[in-house]
């Protein structure tokens, strides 16, 4: 199983990944929608998606809204993981098809909970 | 003879039950002694990787960490002060309603931003009470703040119009250091949180590998024998323990049964070599007899031939009994010496292998107990290391959940910086409207360049930020 951690920031990504790890979890990263994107074209299928909201080239309703055009991905399950709480954007990102949503800083054990009931 | 194989064979079968229960004992104490050996090699990887994470966080990290927490503190003011300087702006010389509107939301003041609220069951309060919600406070300001609105004449009850003046320049001139500085503390954080995350991930991979393994070690060891978990194996092995001090205490009966055999035997031999000397007493008499009988016979004549008949039988009867007593007697002889030397060599040989079979037990009784005390006390560290590594997983939570901060406060760096871009490129697209109102951003005085830089090199701590304010970086 392999998820993808999408986050411009070096240390989100790495805190996103020991989580994912101490789980048991295998993850590549994207640094951004944009990239994210152009890295699924040459990966593994991809489980699962944690996806930050406020990201440069490419943010995060951006991706969602994209990656659920590649029919392999169509119903992969997306948690978005932001600082973001607004109301607005949180339906944004559901509208474009986020399944979950968990507001920085996020804590380990809720987190890989989220993800088990979504893989199951 | 007979009895003699069948107590070595028996000998040979418990010493063969001896030597597979001592192997199957010796096999479990290889397997705990790998098992320890993985669990000592992983506690002692785990103690290793935090004393170099102790090591190093008492000298690198730990200063980085103080650096970090400088810098947040240098931020914390600098955005303070921006905040401050752009309310006194958009307060003294902009009439922007929705500019006064946000701000009043905004809790700003001299001493800067008041903490961040946790409001969130009230999401129509129109107070910005998070870290995105502080964001929009700076879009909004960004958005709706005007250069060409600002009105110098403005009254104002604490600065008269050249103070005013003065703040714009000296704000002009700041903003440019505040947002090399904001980068540079940005970077540094970041640098200081990959550092941390590496220790920790490495504390974290070696702490995974220390529980899976102490726990896989507590089923292996609860099931060592095919399934059977280990009160189950101990008791085995006690009952094996038993049967076998049975068999030796049956061999020592055995051999204490032989020996009062061999003893009769040797008595019987006495009692024949006895009964052998009465015959040959007898048959001794009868050769006299048989002799004075002859002298009586001769001296009778004719009369006596029936007589000599019957002396002759007696003496011939008589040197048969002496010949076959004799032949006997030589033949208990030799048994007697034979059964003199067999009991000898029985004494010695089963002492030897009872002695040696005893010792055997003892050793084995001494092993089955340590290997029990061995056993429990395995299980009882692999207990606690998966404990301890539990605890360890509860505390790196915890950590992770910290250093997700960094993250945040990385986003309200780039806002802030990105926040006072747009205000000086606000400053330089409208220079004109400045210039109309007496405040010419080309025409900078160098003074208050240095007295903007003297005032900051004040506040900077660090080699690399005295550097950007000189300009070296």
């Amino acid at each position: 199983m392999q998820f993808m951690v999408i986050d411009d920031s070096t240390t989100m990504r790495r805190i996103v990944g020991l989580a994912l790890k101490s789980g048991g979890y295998k993850y590549i990263e994207g640094e951004n929608g944009q990239d994210a994107l152009d890295k699924l074209e040459d990966a593994d299928k991809v489980d699962l998606f944690i996806v930050d909201i406020d990201m440069p080239v490419m943010n995060g309703i951006d991706f969602v809204s994209n990656v659920r055009k590649i029919n392999k991905y169509s119903d992969t399950p997306i948690i978005i993981l932001t600082t973001q709480t607004d109301e607005k954007v949180q339906n944004a990102a559901k509208s474009v098809g986020a399944n979950a949503w968990i507001v920085k800083p996020f804590e380990k054990k809720e987190f890989l909970t989220l993800i088990k009931s979504l893989i199951n | 003879m007979t009895s003699k194989m069948r107590l070595i064979s028996l000998s040979l079968l418990a010493s063969a039950c001896v030597i597979i229960i001592i192997g199957l004992f010796i096999e479990s104490y290889s397997k705990i002694i790998i098992g320890i050996g993985i669990g000592v090699n992983i506690i002692a990887g785990i103690v290793m990787l935090i004393n170099q994470y102790n090591k190093k966080t008492s000298d690198s990290t730990t200063n980085k960490i103080k650096e970090y927490q400088k810098d947040l503190k240098k931020f914390d003011s600098f955005s303070k002060e921006v905040l401050y300087y752009i309310k006194t702006i958009i307060e003294k010389f902009n009439n922007n309603d929705k500019l006064k509107e946000i701000l009043n939301a905004v809790p700003i003041d001299e001493k800067g931003l008041a903490p961040i609220q946790d409001k969130a069951n009230e999401p129509e309060s129109p107070i910005y009470y998070s870290a995105d919600k502080y964001f929009r406070v700076l879009e909004d300001i960004k958005n709706n703040f005007d250069i060409n609105n600002i009105e110098v004449n403005k009254q104002d009850n604490q600065l008269n119009q050249e103070q005013i003046k003065d703040l714009i320049l000296e704000i002009y001139v700041k903003l440019p250091y505040f947002c090399k500085l904001l980068d540079n503390v940005k970077e540094k954080a970041e640098q200081t949180i990959i550092d941390m995350i590496d220790k920790f991930s490495a504390v974290a991979d070696a702490n995974s590998e220390a529980s899976i393994d102490a726990n896989k070690n507590i089923e292996f060891l609860k099931n060592i024998y095919g399934g059977k978990n280990f009160d189950e194996v101990a008791k085995d092995s006690k009952d094996a323990y038993k049967k076998t001090k049975g068999i030796i205490n049956s061999l020592i009966s055995l051999n204490l049964g032989n020996r009062r055999k061999l003893d009769k035997i040797e008595n019987w031999i006495k009692q024949i070599k006895e009964m052998l000397g009465n015959i040959q007493d007898i048959a001794d008499q009868n050769k006299v007899i048989a002799i004075n009988s002859s002298i009586e016979a001769a001296r009778i004549g004719e009369a006596g031939q029936g007589f000599r008949v019957l002396v002759n039988e007696i003496q011939t009867l008589n040197q048969k009994t002496s010949t076959f007593t004799r032949e006997i007697n030589d033949i208990m002889a030799s048994f007697e010496d034979f059964n003199e030397a067999f009991i000898s060599d029985w004494d010695n040989e089963t002492t030897e292998i009872v002695t040696h079979m005893e010792s055997m037990m003892n050793q084995e009784e001494k092993i089955i107990t340590k290997f029990i005390e061995s056993f429990q006390l395995t299980i009882k560290s692999f207990k606690d290391l998966s404990e301890s590594a539990n605890e360890v997983d509860s505390n790196l939570s915890e950590i992770l959940q910290s250093l997700q901060f960094e993250d945040i406060t990385g986003q309200q760096i780039r806002h802030i910086k990105e926040f006072l871009d747009d205000i000086l490129k606000k400053f330089n697209e409208n220079k004109n409207s400045l210039k109309k109102n007496d405040i010419d951003i080309n025409n900078i005085d160098e003074k208050l360049d240095v007295k903007v830089r003297e005032e900051l090199l004040k506040r900077v701590t660090v080699l690399d930020e005295k550097l950007i304010l000189d300009g070296e970086i």
